[in-house]
Parts: structure tokens; C-alpha cells; sequence
């Protein structure tokens, strides 16, 4: 297994959210750190209940500067950096604009299933 | 056969449930043809318990709580919100009930789905600059779904093997 982890990003609902976990159950051998507003503690939860057999850290912040900021510092440490979908409006413009600059990012579609957008996301990592 | 009912979705976005009375009709229909139904409320939409005081309501559940009271039903039946997500991702039989979103975008790939037959200018509304006040200041988007639309297909979903589509 990659002990580097990878970086997950999903700024939406936690809804939403499932759909990047479904992403995190289909690559199960590697390690994830995911950036999310939502409560760590519930998604710590959710990953529990739906039986993820891999190492998945959550972001401890909430508001969305703190986040932005987790992942500068990830940035800093050259992990790979996957904005799942949905990622549209606001927050695709903003992984557009970090990708500019960082290229170990990786952007899911805007168009389409939100699903499918993510099992299309290859990881050669 | 035993139903779940999620008539609750994102409070800031209350215009994603398929209205309430629906839900209430839907759940009297259960009960007339001798199907059991449950009620699931998420920790923010305790009011609506008061629409289902005849049923069995199952409020705040845990994740755990909720696999469990889910994996003994037949069909769930949520509008487009967490719920949704969540049990089709454990694999479980559910029809979203889809107005204003867009279900080709967010509609869980396991998961089945409807809307209203009714014609509408507006529907899907998500993603333009009306969404949620598409119609006047008003979604409408559900417009046109009825208590028994809804089940006739779970109905015809739960006596099916093989679901597709």
C-alpha cells in the first residue's frame, strides 16, 4: 500500500460526499486524507458504516478558509490532490485556479453523473 | 412489504421534498393495502414527526441505526438528499423522488428514480439562476407527482428481481 496519502477534496454536502467515498471504496489501496466542511466526526462514522478497508483521515476544519489552507499544506508536501465530483460553480473555479499552479491535481468532470464523473478519475499514483 | 418514507432534505433547501401531504397520502396508501411503513427524519426536520403521529417515526437514527432499519425494508423511498446517497451506497432498494435536481447528475447509478410526468418549462431547475424559486418565486418543479404515481412504481420496483433503470 501507498503510505503517501491522497488527497480528497469535496466542499459540498454530505450527501454529495458519498459520491467521493464511493471513489475511496473502489481504490482501497491507497491511503486518503479528505478535505471536507462537514463534521470529521460524522464522516469518520459514515466511513465505519460502510465498511472502507483502507486508512481515511478527515480534515478536523470546517470553514472553508481553514480548508483552503489544509490544502496549501498539502500542497506544500506534493501529495496528490483530487477534487471529486460534483465540482462545479465556485469551487471548480477554485481547483481550476490551484491546478494552474500545482499540477499533481486532479479535477473530475463537471458534466455528467456525479458517480461516474469519479470512477472515470484514474490514479497512477 | 415493508416501506421506509424520508420526507426530509436539507433544511436551506427545503424546496427538494416532494410535499409533505404527498408523503402523509403515500404512507396512508401503504397502510390501506396491508404494507408496513416506517418513517426516517434527519435531527433538523423534527417537525415534520407531527404529519406521521400514526406511524412508527424513527428520529436523529445513528448510520448504524439506519443500516439496520433500512436492510428489513423492501423499498426506500427519499427525495434527492442524504439519504438517498447513503442507502444506495449500501446497496439497498431505493426510488429518489427527483423535482428541482437533476437526477442524471446526482442520481446514485444503483439507485431508481421519479418525476412528474407533468410538462414544465422550469424542471429541472438546478443550476439556474431561478433554482428552488423557478415558477414565480415558487419551485414547481414537483408539480404533477402524485402519492399514487409514486406507489404504483415502488409497487412494480419491489416485485421485480432484476431492476434496471
Amino acid at each position: 500500500m501507498n503510505k503517501k496519502s491522497i488527497v480528497i477534496v469535496n466542499f459540498w454536502g454530505l450527501g454529495d460526499l458519498i459520491a467521493s467515498l464511493s471513489f475511496i471504496k473502489k481504490y482501497e489501496n491507497h491511503v486518503y486524507y479528505i478535505i471536507t466542511p462537514q463534521n470529521k466526526k460524522k464522516v469518520e462514522e459514515l466511513i465505519k458504516i460502510l465498511d472502507i478497508q483502507t486508512i481515511v483521515n478527515v480534515s478536523r476544519f470546517e470553514k472553508r478558509i481553514f480548508l483552503v489552507i489544509d490544502i496549501l499544506r498539502n500542497m506544500l508536501q506534493n501529495k496528490l490532490i483530487i477534487f471529486t465530483a460534483p465540482l462545479a460553480g465556485k469551487s471548480r473555479k477554485f481547483g481550476k485556479f490551484l491546478s494552474f499552479f500545482y499540477q499533481n491535481a486532479i479535477l473530475a468532470e463537471e458534466i455528467g453523473n456525479i458517480y461516474l464523473l469519479n470512477q472515470k478519475i484514474k490514479i497512477n499514483y | 412489504m415493508n416501506f421506509i418514507l424520508c420526507p426530509g432534505s436539507a433544511e436551506d433547501q427545503k424546496f427538494k421534498r416532494w410535499p409533505i401531504f404527498k408523503f402523509l397520502e403515500l404512507a396512508n396508501l401503504y397502510v390501506a393495502n396491508n404494507h408496513n411503513v416506517k418513517i426516517v427524519i434527519g435531527p433538523q426536520e423534527e417537525y415534520l414527526s407531527n404529519f406521521f403521529l400514526r406511524f412508527e417515526i424513527n428520529i436523529s437514527s445513528t448510520f448504524l441505526e439506519l443500516k439496520r432499519l433500512a436492510q428489513e425494508s423492501n423499498l426506500i423511498i427519499c427525495n434527492d438528499s442524504f439519504l438517498l446517497h447513503f442507502f444506495s451506497i449500501l446497496d439497498l432498494k431505493v426510488l429518489g423522488l427527483y423535482g428541482p435536481t437533476d437526477p442524471n447528475r446526482t442520481l446514485p447509478t444503483n439507485a431508481y428514480k421519479i418525476s412528474s410526468n407533468k410538462k414544465s418549462i422550469y424542471r429541472p431547475c438546478w443550476g439556474k439562476p431561478y433554482y428552488g424559486v423557478c415558477d414565480n418565486g415558487r419551485c414547481s418543479c414537483f408539480d404533477g407527482l402524485n402519492a399514487l404515481d409514486v406507489y404504483k412504481k415502488s409497487l412494480n420496483l419491489v416485485s421485480r428481481k432484476n431492476l434496471g433503470g
